[in-house]
């Protein structure tokens, strides 16, 4: 063994270190990072799903739930935002909706981060932002997450070659860690399968109303600006889904398919009472056509690789403008929310009233960034 | 059981990387090849539970 091999071997694996290093700095900190979510004065308590599944204490999937519950006694709402959180605007909804509403009949539970695991690290080879920041009107500077669409393999690993659902349904072994192909859940099973049991439990204890489940779906794909319900949600998600195209937004309604399980529209509306709603709107961070992946296109929307795909009508979302804010793809959850609501109390004896929600308009109005709405 | 399976083969590639690295080879590319298996790989074994 002569030190001419020894010293090149040397310092190439001590320069391989200083750049493994970084990286690994890097990821360690996007692991620790926690949002400052703060509570809106319309939250009146909070818990963690750990109370509806104690496997969950001391995890990091243990996410927190935001309660509004208002003076009189109605019916509830349970909002999930972060089930894919490399899909903004649920969990930016989510967090503009606790922060800023206030309820007078019934109670909202709000679940900013519900798959909280996967705000902890980023899909491999997508080239994605790790965080988004906001401005808000007094000048602060609010940084989140940008996350992965599943459960981090830190806290879940391995993965099967197959993943086969308690239904018996079988898919690829990786959806094992998508939150939203677990539910009904598991109470002792995987991490994932633990937090859609800890959430369908809650529902069923609680007797919750309505639940609704925000994503984002690439501009490529079909099911988007849409609402997908469970046949025991169709009247209230057809009332809903009229009156959003009456304020110019458009909102295609799509039925739960029987066959496809673990996802919430589907096993929330056949294992327990509530009306299970989840919404689609465009994400121009996800899609196959896209150009550049940074923090500007998570915000924005802007990209001509998109442009470009309109034109030749390949996407199915409205393209048109050169860009797809986050604003927009907000103000279509909560501008959706607000009209389930209101359907829901036209086909319900008990009631939810709720102000304050940041409204469509509201939020795409000229000069309004969403960072005017965070406290 | 998995898991000392995992570790077990994981510790025979990194050492088979190392010796390739410090004795075969000879091409700037494939020692930056190794190189860049290495690190991670040894980060793997070490914080692997």
């Amino acid at each position: 063994m002569t030190k001419k091999k020894w010293i090149p071997a040397v310092i190439i694996l001590a320069i391989a270190a200083v750049v493994g290093g970084v990286a690994a700095a890097s990821f360690i900190a996007k692991r620790n990072f926690v949002e400052d979510i703060y509570e809106g004065e319309g939250v009146t308590s909070t818990f963690t799903l750990s109370e509806y599944n104690e496997n969950l204490e001391g995890t990091v999937a243990d996410a927190t739930v935001y309660v509004l519950q208002g003076e009189e006694e109605g019916a509830s709402l349970l909002v999930l935002g972060g089930t894919h959180p490399n899909e903004p605007s649920g969990h930016m909804a989510a967090i503009l909706l606790e922060e800023n509403a206030t309820v007078e009949v019934g109670t909202i539970y709000v679940i900013t981060n519900v798959n909280n695991s996967a705000f902890t690290h980023n899909d491999p080879l997508e080239g994605s932002p790790q965080y988004i920041n906001f401005t808000t009107s007094t000048g602060e500077t609010r940084t989140f997450h940008y996350g992965s669409r599943a459960t981090n393999p830190i806290d879940q690993w391995p993965d099967p070659d197959i993943y086969t659902h308690s239904s018996g349904q079988t898919l690829s072994g990786s959806e094992t860690r998508n939150l939203n192909r677990c539910y009904p859940g598991i109470e002792d099973g995987t991490i994932t399968e633990q937090v859609a049991y800890a959430v369908t439990t809650m529902i069923q204890e609680l007797d919750i109303t309505m639940t609704i489940d925000l994503h984002e779906s690439s501009p490529e794909y079909s099911v988007n600006n849409a609402t997908v319900a469970h046949e025991n949600a169709m009247s209230i998600a057809s009332e809903g889904v009229l009156n959003l195209q009456l304020e110019g937004i458009s909102m295609s309604l799509e039925p739960s398919p029987v066959s496809l399980h673990g996802l919430t529209h589907r096993e929330l509306g056949d294992f327990t009472n509530t009306y299970a709603l989840l919404m689609e709107t465009g994400n121009p961070s996800q899609g196959r056509l896209r150009g550049a992946t940074n923090e500007e296109l998570v915000l924005t929307g802007e990209d001509p690789c998109y442009e470009i795909a309109y034109d030749l009508g390949l996407l199915y979302v409205d393209y048109s403008s050169g860009s797809l804010p986050i604003e927009t793809r907000v103000g279509r959850h909560l501008q959706g929310i607000i009209e389930y609501i209101n359907a829901l109390n036209n086909n319900s004896e008990d009631q939810l009233v709720v102000t304050g929600i940041p409204t469509y308009d509201e939020l795409t109005a000229d000069g309004v960034s969403l960072g005017d709405f965070l406290l | 059981m998995i898991t000392y399976i995992y570790i077990g083969i994981a510790l025979i590639v990194f050492i088979s990387t190392l010796y390739n690295l410090i004795f075969q080879e000879d091409k700037l590319a494939d020692r930056v090849n190794a190189a860049m298996i290495l690190i991670p790989l040894a980060l793997r074994i070490l914080m692997i539970k």
